[in-house]
Protein backbone atom coordinates (compact mmCIF):
# COMPACT_ATOMS: atom_id res chain seq x y z
CA UNK A 1 0.00 0.00 0.00
CA UNK A 2 1.53 3.47 -0.84
CA UNK A 3 2.22 6.37 1.66
CA UNK A 4 -0.71 8.51 0.04
CA UNK A 5 -3.06 5.60 -0.36
CA UNK A 6 -2.32 4.80 3.91
CA UNK A 7 -2.44 8.18 4.42
CA UNK A 8 -6.20 8.78 2.36
CA UNK A 9 -7.51 5.34 4.11
CA UNK A 10 -6.54 6.66 7.65
CA UNK A 11 -8.05 10.29 7.19
CA UNK A 12 -11.31 8.41 5.61
CA UNK A 13 -10.86 6.26 8.81
CA UNK A 14 -10.76 9.10 11.06
CA UNK A 15 -13.74 10.75 9.40
CA UNK A 16 -16.08 7.39 10.02
CA UNK A 17 -14.93 7.99 14.00
CA UNK A 18 -15.89 11.55 13.82
CA UNK A 19 -19.33 11.15 12.49
CA UNK A 20 -19.91 7.66 14.68
CA UNK A 21 -18.62 10.04 17.27
CA UNK A 22 -21.45 12.43 16.25
CA UNK A 23 -24.37 10.43 15.84
CA UNK A 24 -23.55 8.74 19.53
CA UNK A 25 -23.69 12.57 20.92
CA UNK A 26 -26.99 13.17 19.21
CA UNK A 27 -28.18 9.79 20.09
CA UNK A 28 -26.99 10.37 23.69
CA UNK A 29 -29.02 13.63 24.15
CA UNK A 30 -31.84 12.21 22.49
CA UNK A 31 -33.70 12.96 25.50
CA UNK A 32 -31.68 16.17 26.02
CA UNK A 33 -33.52 18.89 24.06
CA UNK A 34 -31.70 21.78 26.21
CA UNK A 35 -34.02 24.78 26.97
CA UNK A 36 -35.42 26.47 29.70
CA UNK A 37 -39.14 26.59 30.90
CA UNK A 38 -41.72 29.39 31.15
CA UNK A 39 -43.21 30.35 34.54
CA UNK A 40 -46.36 29.81 33.37
CA UNK A 41 -46.09 25.97 34.75
CA UNK A 42 -45.40 26.82 38.12
CA UNK A 43 -45.62 23.84 40.26
CA UNK A 44 -49.07 23.06 41.67
CA UNK A 45 -47.64 20.24 43.85
CA UNK A 46 -44.52 18.03 45.01
CA UNK A 47 -44.41 14.46 45.34
CA UNK A 48 -41.39 13.07 44.27
CA UNK A 49 -41.58 14.85 41.10
CA UNK A 50 -42.97 18.52 40.74
CA UNK A 51 -46.18 18.11 39.23
CA UNK A 52 -47.24 21.38 36.95
CA UNK A 53 -50.39 22.23 34.67
CA UNK A 54 -48.58 21.71 31.40
CA UNK A 55 -45.69 19.44 32.16
CA UNK A 56 -43.51 17.70 35.30
CA UNK A 57 -39.97 18.07 36.69
CA UNK A 58 -38.33 15.08 37.54
CA UNK A 59 -34.82 14.34 38.83
CA UNK A 60 -33.76 11.79 36.49
CA UNK A 61 -30.17 10.10 37.92
CA UNK A 62 -29.49 13.45 39.75
CA UNK A 63 -30.49 15.58 36.67
CA UNK A 64 -33.26 18.00 36.30
CA UNK A 65 -35.15 17.20 33.66
CA UNK A 66 -39.01 18.71 32.75
CA UNK A 67 -41.01 16.58 30.49
CA UNK A 68 -44.02 18.27 28.98
CA UNK A 69 -46.79 16.79 29.09
CA UNK A 70 -47.95 17.24 25.03
CA UNK A 71 -45.06 15.59 24.01
CA UNK A 72 -43.64 13.51 27.32
CA UNK A 73 -40.32 14.29 26.20
CA UNK A 74 -37.70 15.42 28.62
CA UNK A 75 -35.54 18.41 28.50
CA UNK A 76 -32.22 18.88 30.73
CA UNK A 77 -33.07 22.33 32.29
CA UNK A 78 -28.98 22.99 31.53
CA UNK A 79 -28.24 25.26 27.89
CA UNK A 80 -25.07 25.27 28.03
CA UNK A 81 -23.51 23.69 24.95
CA UNK A 82 -21.50 20.66 25.33
CA UNK A 83 -22.38 20.00 29.09
CA UNK A 84 -22.41 16.40 29.83
CA UNK A 85 -24.52 17.17 33.24
CA UNK A 86 -21.83 15.55 35.04
CA UNK A 87 -22.88 14.85 38.76
CA UNK A 88 -20.46 15.00 41.55
CA UNK A 89 -17.41 12.39 41.53
CA UNK A 90 -14.77 13.59 44.54
CA UNK A 91 -11.75 12.58 42.04
CA UNK A 92 -13.00 13.53 38.74
CA UNK A 93 -15.56 16.06 39.45
CA UNK A 94 -15.36 17.83 42.79
CA UNK A 95 -17.20 20.92 41.47
CA UNK A 96 -19.96 19.78 39.12
CA UNK A 97 -20.90 23.10 37.14
CA UNK A 98 -23.52 21.73 35.40
CA UNK A 99 -26.73 23.84 36.34
CA UNK A 100 -29.21 21.21 36.24
CA UNK A 101 -27.43 18.68 39.08
CA UNK A 102 -26.20 19.20 42.57
CA UNK A 103 -23.39 21.32 43.07
CA UNK A 104 -21.56 18.57 45.76
CA UNK A 105 -22.10 15.30 46.85
CA UNK A 106 -25.63 15.79 48.24
CA UNK A 107 -28.31 14.62 45.74
CA UNK A 108 -30.96 16.58 44.98
CA UNK A 109 -34.34 15.45 46.53
CA UNK A 110 -36.79 17.22 44.14
CA UNK A 111 -36.96 20.41 41.89
CA UNK A 112 -39.98 22.65 41.51
CA UNK A 113 -40.82 25.53 40.09
CA UNK A 114 -42.25 28.57 41.97
CA UNK A 115 -42.65 32.47 41.24
CA UNK A 116 -40.59 32.32 38.25
CA UNK A 117 -37.85 30.63 39.58
CA UNK A 118 -36.53 27.08 39.66
CA UNK A 119 -36.05 25.76 43.24
CA UNK A 120 -34.48 22.45 44.44
CA UNK A 121 -33.97 20.50 47.37
CA UNK A 122 -30.88 18.58 47.91
CA UNK A 123 -30.15 16.22 50.85
CA UNK A 124 -29.34 17.76 54.77
CA UNK A 125 -28.39 16.41 57.93
CA UNK A 126 -30.75 15.06 59.90
CA UNK A 127 -31.24 15.86 63.72
CA UNK A 128 -30.58 13.29 66.35
CA UNK A 129 -32.38 14.40 69.02
CA UNK A 130 -35.81 15.83 66.78
CA UNK A 131 -35.57 12.76 64.42
CA UNK A 132 -36.07 15.46 62.04
CA UNK A 133 -34.46 15.03 58.18
CA UNK A 134 -33.76 18.68 56.38
CA UNK A 135 -32.97 19.46 53.09
CA UNK A 136 -30.77 22.22 51.64
CA UNK A 137 -32.67 24.27 49.59
CA UNK A 138 -31.51 26.10 46.40
CA UNK A 139 -32.94 29.17 44.17
CA UNK A 140 -32.18 29.73 40.14
CA UNK A 141 -33.51 30.89 37.13
CA UNK A 142 -35.53 29.23 34.77
CA UNK A 143 -32.58 27.92 32.76
CA UNK A 144 -30.84 26.40 35.95
CA UNK A 145 -28.04 30.21 35.90
CA UNK A 146 -27.77 32.11 38.52
CA UNK A 147 -27.70 29.65 41.17
CA UNK A 148 -27.90 30.83 44.77
CA UNK A 149 -27.94 28.51 47.99
CA UNK A 150 -30.79 29.63 50.43
CA UNK A 151 -29.92 27.74 53.43
CA UNK A 152 -30.85 24.56 55.06
CA UNK A 153 -34.69 23.62 56.28
CA UNK A 154 -35.92 21.21 58.37
CA UNK A 155 -38.13 20.52 55.50
CA UNK A 156 -38.06 16.96 54.05
CA UNK A 157 -39.95 16.87 50.71
CA UNK A 158 -40.13 13.29 50.80
CA UNK A 159 -42.66 11.13 52.12
CA UNK A 160 -45.50 13.32 51.72
CA UNK A 161 -47.37 15.84 49.44
CA UNK A 162 -46.25 19.18 49.05
CA UNK A 163 -48.53 22.23 47.94
CA UNK A 164 -46.69 25.16 46.13
CA UNK A 165 -48.50 28.20 46.20
CA UNK A 166 -46.40 31.59 45.27
CA UNK A 167 -43.43 31.81 47.31
CA UNK A 168 -44.70 29.22 50.05
CA UNK A 169 -44.82 25.21 50.87
CA UNK A 170 -47.70 23.77 52.64
CA UNK A 171 -46.91 20.48 53.83
CA UNK A 172 -45.73 18.11 56.39
CA UNK A 173 -42.63 17.90 58.62
CA UNK A 174 -42.12 14.50 59.85
CA UNK A 175 -40.12 13.49 62.58
CA UNK A 176 -39.25 9.89 63.38
CA UNK A 177 -37.27 9.22 66.72
CA UNK A 178 -37.01 6.02 68.74
CA UNK A 179 -38.81 5.98 72.20
CA UNK A 180 -37.39 2.34 73.10
CA UNK A 181 -35.45 -0.27 71.26
CA UNK A 182 -35.75 -3.67 73.09
CA UNK A 183 -34.12 -6.31 71.36
CA UNK A 184 -34.53 -5.04 68.10
CA UNK A 185 -38.42 -4.45 68.18
CA UNK A 186 -38.45 -0.77 68.10
CA UNK A 187 -41.54 1.73 69.40
CA UNK A 188 -40.83 4.73 67.52
CA UNK A 189 -42.82 8.05 67.73
CA UNK A 190 -43.29 8.61 64.20
CA UNK A 191 -44.82 12.75 64.48
CA UNK A 192 -46.39 14.97 61.57
CA UNK A 193 -46.47 18.36 61.80
CA UNK A 194 -48.54 21.00 59.66
CA UNK A 195 -45.90 23.69 58.38
CA UNK A 196 -46.15 26.78 55.80
CA UNK A 197 -42.49 27.27 54.79
CA UNK A 198 -41.42 30.47 53.18
CA UNK A 199 -39.47 29.61 50.24
CA UNK A 200 -37.42 32.99 49.97
CA UNK A 201 -37.09 33.63 53.86
CA UNK A 202 -36.96 29.98 54.94
CA UNK A 203 -39.34 30.83 58.19
CA UNK A 204 -40.99 27.81 59.04
CA UNK A 205 -44.83 28.86 60.41
CA UNK A 206 -46.60 26.12 62.01
CA UNK A 207 -50.30 25.28 61.45
CA UNK A 208 -50.39 22.37 63.40
CA UNK A 209 -49.35 21.08 67.07
CA UNK A 210 -46.60 17.46 66.14
CA UNK A 211 -49.17 14.68 65.60
CA UNK A 212 -52.30 16.50 64.95
CA UNK A 213 -52.46 15.31 61.85
CA UNK A 214 -51.70 11.93 60.18
CA UNK A 215 -51.87 12.25 56.20
CA UNK A 216 -51.56 14.23 53.42
CA UNK A 217 -52.92 18.14 53.98
CA UNK A 218 -55.13 18.36 50.67
CA UNK A 219 -53.89 21.97 50.89
CA UNK A 220 -55.98 24.51 48.81
CA UNK A 221 -55.93 28.37 48.10
CA UNK A 222 -59.08 30.34 47.85
CA UNK A 223 -59.97 34.23 48.59
CA UNK A 224 -56.59 34.30 50.30
CA UNK A 225 -57.54 31.87 52.46
CA UNK A 226 -55.60 28.53 53.05
CA UNK A 227 -57.81 25.55 53.20
CA UNK A 228 -56.37 22.59 55.25
CA UNK A 229 -57.73 18.65 56.17
CA UNK A 230 -56.04 17.56 59.22
CA UNK A 231 -56.90 13.93 59.34
CA UNK A 232 -56.17 11.68 62.38
CA UNK A 233 -56.84 7.75 63.40
CA UNK A 234 -59.87 7.83 65.83
CA UNK A 235 -58.85 4.77 67.65
CA UNK A 236 -62.32 4.57 69.83
CA UNK A 237 -64.72 5.15 66.52
CA UNK A 238 -62.56 3.07 64.13
CA UNK A 239 -62.46 5.96 61.88
CA UNK A 240 -60.83 8.91 60.61
CA UNK A 241 -61.38 11.73 62.74
CA UNK A 242 -60.89 15.05 60.42
CA UNK A 243 -61.40 18.34 60.66
CA UNK A 244 -61.02 21.30 57.90
CA UNK A 245 -58.95 24.14 59.15
CA UNK A 246 -59.03 27.40 57.66
CA UNK A 247 -55.78 29.75 57.57
CA UNK A 248 -55.33 33.55 57.06
CA UNK A 249 -52.42 33.67 54.43
CA UNK A 250 -51.76 37.03 55.66
CA UNK A 251 -50.75 35.72 59.12
CA UNK A 252 -51.37 32.17 59.08
CA UNK A 253 -53.77 32.80 61.98
CA UNK A 254 -56.79 30.57 61.99
CA UNK A 255 -60.17 31.52 60.83
CA UNK A 256 -62.75 28.65 60.81
CA UNK A 257 -62.38 25.23 61.47
CA UNK A 258 -65.31 22.40 61.01
CA UNK A 259 -65.56 18.46 61.13
CA UNK A 260 -65.54 16.89 58.28
CA UNK A 261 -65.49 13.43 59.83
CA UNK A 262 -67.43 10.92 57.52
CA UNK A 263 -66.09 13.22 54.50
CA UNK A 264 -64.39 11.26 51.52
CA UNK A 265 -61.10 13.42 50.46
CA UNK A 266 -62.08 16.99 49.78
CA UNK A 267 -61.68 18.29 46.24
CA UNK A 268 -61.31 22.00 45.43
CA UNK A 269 -61.95 22.83 42.25
CA UNK A 270 -62.24 27.49 41.93
CA UNK A 271 -64.57 28.62 44.27
CA UNK A 272 -66.13 25.43 45.28
CA UNK A 273 -65.17 21.91 47.46
CA UNK A 274 -66.33 18.62 46.76
CA UNK A 275 -66.84 15.51 48.90
CA UNK A 276 -69.11 12.19 49.34
CA UNK A 277 -70.69 12.16 52.49
CA UNK A 278 -73.07 9.64 54.20
CA UNK A 279 -75.10 11.11 57.20
CA UNK A 280 -74.87 9.14 60.26
CA UNK A 281 -77.58 6.09 60.14
CA UNK A 282 -78.87 6.76 56.45
CA UNK A 283 -78.65 3.99 53.84
CA UNK A 284 -77.35 6.60 50.79
CA UNK A 285 -74.35 8.39 50.58
CA UNK A 286 -74.19 11.98 48.74
CA UNK A 287 -72.11 13.62 46.31
CA UNK A 288 -71.89 17.22 47.28
CA UNK A 289 -70.44 20.54 46.45
CA UNK A 290 -70.15 23.24 48.94
CA UNK A 291 -69.75 27.17 48.05
CA UNK A 292 -66.04 28.54 49.45
CA UNK A 293 -67.91 31.85 49.84
CA UNK A 294 -71.19 30.89 51.35
CA UNK A 295 -70.44 28.15 52.91
CA UNK A 296 -73.43 26.24 51.15
CA UNK A 297 -74.04 23.02 50.68
CA UNK A 298 -75.74 21.33 47.34
CA UNK A 299 -76.44 17.64 47.13
CA UNK A 300 -75.94 16.64 43.86
CA UNK A 301 -76.33 12.90 43.99
CA UNK A 302 -77.74 10.40 46.04
CA UNK A 303 -76.10 7.22 45.68
CA UNK A 304 -78.85 4.57 47.36
CA UNK A 305 -78.34 1.84 49.07
CA UNK A 306 -74.59 2.20 50.05
CA UNK A 307 -74.15 0.79 53.54
CA UNK A 308 -71.05 -0.53 54.51
CA UNK A 309 -69.97 1.42 51.23
CA UNK A 310 -67.72 3.76 51.00
CA UNK A 311 -66.93 6.30 48.19
CA UNK A 312 -63.79 7.42 47.34
CA UNK A 313 -63.23 10.59 45.14
CA UNK A 314 -60.97 11.05 43.23
CA UNK A 315 -61.10 13.81 41.32
CA UNK A 316 -63.31 16.77 39.16
CA UNK A 317 -63.70 18.68 36.74
CA UNK A 318 -65.65 21.49 35.33
CA UNK A 319 -68.82 18.76 34.39
CA UNK A 320 -67.83 15.31 36.25
CA UNK A 321 -67.17 14.01 39.71
CA UNK A 322 -65.24 10.70 39.66
CA UNK A 323 -65.73 8.55 42.18
CA UNK A 324 -65.35 5.03 43.16
CA UNK A 325 -67.20 2.53 45.68
CA UNK A 326 -66.23 -0.24 47.96
CA UNK A 327 -67.61 -2.40 50.17
CA UNK A 328 -66.68 -3.28 53.45
CA UNK A 329 -68.14 -5.28 55.80
CA UNK A 330 -65.20 -4.77 58.52
CA UNK A 331 -65.12 -8.72 58.06
CA UNK A 332 -63.97 -9.89 54.84
CA UNK A 333 -61.68 -8.12 52.45
CA UNK A 334 -63.24 -4.58 50.76
CA UNK A 335 -65.08 -5.24 47.22
CA UNK A 336 -64.44 -2.68 44.31
CA UNK A 337 -68.00 -1.58 43.49
CA UNK A 338 -67.00 0.06 40.12
CA UNK A 339 -65.47 4.13 39.32
CA UNK A 340 -67.90 6.03 37.73
CA UNK A 341 -68.28 9.37 36.32
CA UNK A 342 -71.03 11.64 37.40
CA UNK A 343 -71.96 14.63 34.73
CA UNK A 344 -73.14 17.69 36.80
CA UNK A 345 -74.38 19.20 34.21
CA UNK A 346 -77.14 16.37 33.04
CA UNK A 347 -77.13 13.96 36.26
CA UNK A 348 -76.05 11.44 34.72
CA UNK A 349 -74.15 8.41 35.73
CA UNK A 350 -71.46 6.29 33.47
CA UNK A 351 -69.24 3.32 34.87
CA UNK A 352 -65.12 4.69 33.73
CA UNK A 353 -62.66 2.24 34.37
CA UNK A 354 -59.24 2.87 35.60
CA UNK A 355 -57.61 -0.30 33.93
CA UNK A 356 -59.66 0.08 30.95
CA UNK A 357 -55.96 0.26 28.92
CA UNK A 358 -54.63 -3.13 30.74
CA UNK A 359 -52.46 -0.67 33.43
CA UNK A 360 -54.48 0.78 36.61
CA UNK A 361 -54.38 4.55 36.01
CA UNK A 362 -56.32 6.16 38.20
CA UNK A 363 -57.02 10.03 38.10
CA UNK A 364 -53.85 12.20 39.86
CA UNK A 365 -54.72 15.38 38.60
CA UNK A 366 -57.32 17.17 36.46
CA UNK A 367 -55.45 20.02 34.81
CA UNK A 368 -56.85 23.31 32.76
CA UNK A 369 -58.21 22.71 29.32
CA UNK A 370 -60.25 19.57 30.71
CA UNK A 371 -57.54 17.50 30.64
CA UNK A 372 -56.69 14.82 33.16
CA UNK A 373 -53.44 13.46 33.97
CA UNK A 374 -53.20 9.96 35.25
CA UNK A 375 -50.99 7.89 37.32
CA UNK A 376 -49.67 5.01 37.17
CA UNK A 377 -46.61 2.93 38.86
CA UNK A 378 -43.94 1.04 36.49
CA UNK A 379 -41.61 -0.82 38.67
CA UNK A 380 -42.74 1.20 41.46
CA UNK A 381 -42.00 4.77 39.58
CA UNK A 382 -44.48 7.21 38.99
CA UNK A 383 -45.62 7.30 35.04
CA UNK A 384 -48.18 9.70 33.69
CA UNK A 385 -50.71 9.77 30.97
CA UNK A 386 -52.04 12.84 29.75
CA UNK A 387 -56.05 12.62 28.20
CA UNK A 388 -58.77 14.59 27.22
CA UNK A 389 -61.65 13.67 29.99
CA UNK A 390 -64.28 12.83 27.51
CA UNK A 391 -61.55 10.72 26.07
CA UNK A 392 -60.89 8.87 29.19
CA UNK A 393 -64.38 8.64 30.35
CA UNK A 394 -64.62 7.03 26.56
CA UNK A 395 -62.02 4.55 27.00
CA UNK A 396 -59.54 5.95 24.31
CA UNK A 397 -56.09 5.24 23.99
CA UNK A 398 -55.67 8.65 22.60
CA UNK A 399 -53.33 10.14 25.20
CA UNK A 400 -49.82 11.02 26.19
CA UNK A 401 -47.41 8.79 28.10
CA UNK A 402 -44.82 10.32 30.34
CA UNK A 403 -42.44 8.44 31.95
CA UNK A 404 -40.19 10.69 33.71
CA UNK A 405 -37.51 8.34 35.00
CA UNK B 1 -2.34 0.23 12.77
CA UNK B 2 -5.84 -0.30 11.21
CA UNK B 3 -6.65 -2.72 14.30
CA UNK B 4 -5.22 -0.42 17.02
CA UNK B 5 -8.02 2.58 15.42
CA UNK B 6 -10.65 -0.15 15.84
CA UNK B 7 -9.68 -1.03 19.52
CA UNK B 8 -9.37 3.11 20.38
CA UNK B 9 -12.97 3.65 18.84
CA UNK B 10 -14.47 0.75 20.69
CA UNK B 11 -13.06 2.18 23.93
CA UNK B 12 -14.10 5.43 23.10
CA UNK B 13 -17.60 4.02 22.43
CA UNK B 14 -17.56 1.99 25.82
CA UNK B 15 -16.36 5.02 27.47
CA UNK B 16 -19.12 7.01 26.41
CA UNK B 17 -21.84 4.57 27.06
CA UNK B 18 -20.42 4.18 30.20
CA UNK B 19 -20.09 8.38 31.16
CA UNK B 20 -24.27 7.59 30.69
CA UNK B 21 -24.98 4.66 32.79
CA UNK B 22 -22.88 6.35 35.75
CA UNK B 23 -25.06 9.30 35.79
CA UNK B 24 -27.25 6.63 37.36
CA UNK B 25 -25.19 6.38 39.92
CA UNK B 26 -26.19 8.25 42.99
CA UNK B 27 -29.28 7.53 43.90
CA UNK B 28 -30.06 6.66 47.75
CA UNK B 29 -33.45 6.10 48.00
CA UNK B 30 -35.01 2.92 46.70
CA UNK B 31 -39.12 3.19 47.00
CA UNK B 32 -42.04 1.05 45.83
CA UNK B 33 -45.34 2.34 45.16
CA UNK B 34 -48.56 0.30 44.20
CA UNK B 35 -52.11 0.89 44.14
CA UNK B 36 -55.56 -0.60 43.44
CA UNK B 37 -58.88 0.07 44.16
CA UNK B 38 -58.56 0.09 47.61
CA UNK B 39 -55.70 1.62 48.07
CA UNK B 40 -52.78 3.58 47.15
CA UNK B 41 -49.08 2.92 49.44
CA UNK B 42 -45.72 3.24 49.28
CA UNK B 43 -42.81 1.70 50.93
CA UNK B 44 -39.42 3.65 50.93
CA UNK B 45 -35.88 3.02 52.16
CA UNK B 46 -33.59 6.28 52.22
CA UNK B 47 -30.00 5.79 53.00
CA UNK B 48 -27.51 9.02 53.61
CA UNK B 49 -25.13 9.53 51.23
CA UNK B 50 -22.31 9.67 53.65
CA UNK B 51 -24.04 5.64 54.31
CA UNK B 52 -24.34 6.51 58.54
CA UNK B 53 -28.02 6.18 58.72
CA UNK B 54 -30.82 4.48 57.05
CA UNK B 55 -34.79 5.76 56.81
CA UNK B 56 -37.32 2.98 55.81
CA UNK B 57 -40.73 3.72 55.68
CA UNK B 58 -44.34 2.57 55.22
CA UNK B 59 -47.39 5.01 54.06
CA UNK B 60 -51.43 4.50 52.93
CA UNK B 61 -52.88 7.09 50.91
CA UNK B 62 -56.58 6.61 50.73
CA UNK B 63 -59.06 8.72 48.96
CA UNK B 64 -62.38 7.32 51.36
CA UNK B 65 -62.68 7.21 55.20
CA UNK B 66 -61.05 3.97 56.04
CA UNK B 67 -61.39 1.52 58.97
CA UNK B 68 -58.39 -0.19 61.43
CA UNK B 69 -55.13 -0.30 59.55
CA UNK B 70 -51.59 -0.77 60.50
CA UNK B 71 -48.18 0.36 58.50
CA UNK B 72 -44.94 -2.30 59.98
CA UNK B 73 -41.25 -2.53 58.31
CA UNK B 74 -38.58 -4.93 59.23
CA UNK B 75 -34.84 -4.05 58.65
CA UNK B 76 -31.94 -5.46 58.74
CA UNK B 77 -28.71 -3.28 58.01
CA UNK B 78 -25.21 -4.42 57.55
CA UNK B 79 -22.21 -2.21 58.19
CA UNK B 80 -18.76 -2.35 58.03
CA UNK B 81 -16.16 -0.79 60.62
CA UNK B 82 -13.95 1.79 58.36
CA UNK B 83 -10.73 0.79 59.69
CA UNK B 84 -10.88 -2.98 60.47
CA UNK B 85 -13.76 -3.63 57.95
CA UNK B 86 -15.07 -6.01 60.23
CA UNK B 87 -18.77 -6.74 59.45
CA UNK B 88 -22.09 -6.72 61.87
CA UNK B 89 -25.66 -6.91 61.42
CA UNK B 90 -28.30 -4.50 62.86
CA UNK B 91 -31.70 -5.58 62.84
CA UNK B 92 -34.81 -3.61 64.15
CA UNK B 93 -38.73 -3.66 63.52
CA UNK B 94 -41.75 -1.49 64.37
CA UNK B 95 -45.56 -1.74 64.08
CA UNK B 96 -47.32 1.59 63.69
CA UNK B 97 -51.36 0.91 64.80
CA UNK B 98 -53.94 2.33 63.65
CA UNK B 99 -52.14 4.90 61.73
CA UNK B 100 -51.33 5.28 58.00
CA UNK B 101 -47.62 5.76 58.16
CA UNK B 102 -45.01 4.09 59.92
CA UNK B 103 -41.39 5.24 59.74
CA UNK B 104 -37.68 4.12 61.46
CA UNK B 105 -34.50 5.31 61.78
CA UNK B 106 -31.24 3.22 62.20
CA UNK B 107 -28.02 4.72 62.48
CA UNK B 108 -24.69 2.77 61.89
CA UNK B 109 -22.55 2.52 64.98
CA UNK B 110 -20.20 4.81 65.39
CA UNK B 111 -17.09 4.21 63.32
CA UNK B 112 -19.10 2.01 61.14
CA UNK B 113 -20.64 2.97 57.91
CA UNK B 114 -23.37 1.02 56.54
CA UNK B 115 -22.73 -1.33 53.27
CA UNK B 116 -26.38 -3.02 52.87
CA UNK B 117 -29.91 -2.79 53.41
CA UNK B 118 -32.93 -4.66 53.25
CA UNK B 119 -36.50 -3.96 54.44
CA UNK B 120 -39.50 -5.69 54.83
CA UNK B 121 -42.78 -3.14 54.35
CA UNK B 122 -46.31 -4.58 55.29
CA UNK B 123 -49.22 -2.89 55.13
CA UNK B 124 -53.21 -3.62 56.15
CA UNK B 125 -56.12 -1.68 55.14
CA UNK B 126 -59.75 -3.00 54.83
CA UNK B 127 -58.51 -6.63 54.85
CA UNK B 128 -56.33 -6.70 52.78
CA UNK B 129 -52.70 -7.21 53.45
CA UNK B 130 -49.73 -5.97 51.24
CA UNK B 131 -46.04 -6.69 51.16
CA UNK B 132 -43.01 -5.77 49.72
CA UNK B 133 -39.42 -6.12 50.33
CA UNK B 134 -36.54 -3.72 49.34
CA UNK B 135 -32.87 -3.66 49.11
CA UNK B 136 -30.17 -1.58 49.14
CA UNK B 137 -26.42 -2.86 48.03
CA UNK B 138 -27.38 -6.96 48.61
Amino acid sequence: MGIDKMKNCKKSYCIKICILMMLLCILLSACDNRATVDNANDTLFIEGNGIGKQGVLSVVSGVITYFDYETGKGTVLCTRAQCMHELYDKDTNPNPECPAVSPDKSPIVTAFLANNNLYFATEGHIDMETGIRATKLYKADLDGENRVYLGEVVYGFRTFRSYVYKNYIFGLVNSIKVISDEEGVVSSESTLQAVALNIDTLEIINLSEPDEVESDLHAYVYDNKLYCTFQKYDKEAHEQSKELRVFSLDDFSLVDRFKTTGFSNIIYLKDHMYYSYTPDGADHTQLCKRNLKTNKETVLLLIENSENVTCGLSDVTEDYMIYSLLYYDNVNPAEDRGSFAFNMKDNSVKEVDFAYSGIYARVYKVLEDDYLLLRFFEEGKSAYRYIKTEDFINKSLDYVEVRPF
Amino acid sequence: MKKANKILSIILLLTLLLTTYLVGANTSDISYNDMDHIVQWNAKISISPDKRFVIASTKLDFVDKTGFLYCAVKLEVVQKNIETDEISVIQKSMVADYKSYGGIVVFADPGYMIVSVKSSHEAYNKGHTRNIELTYGY
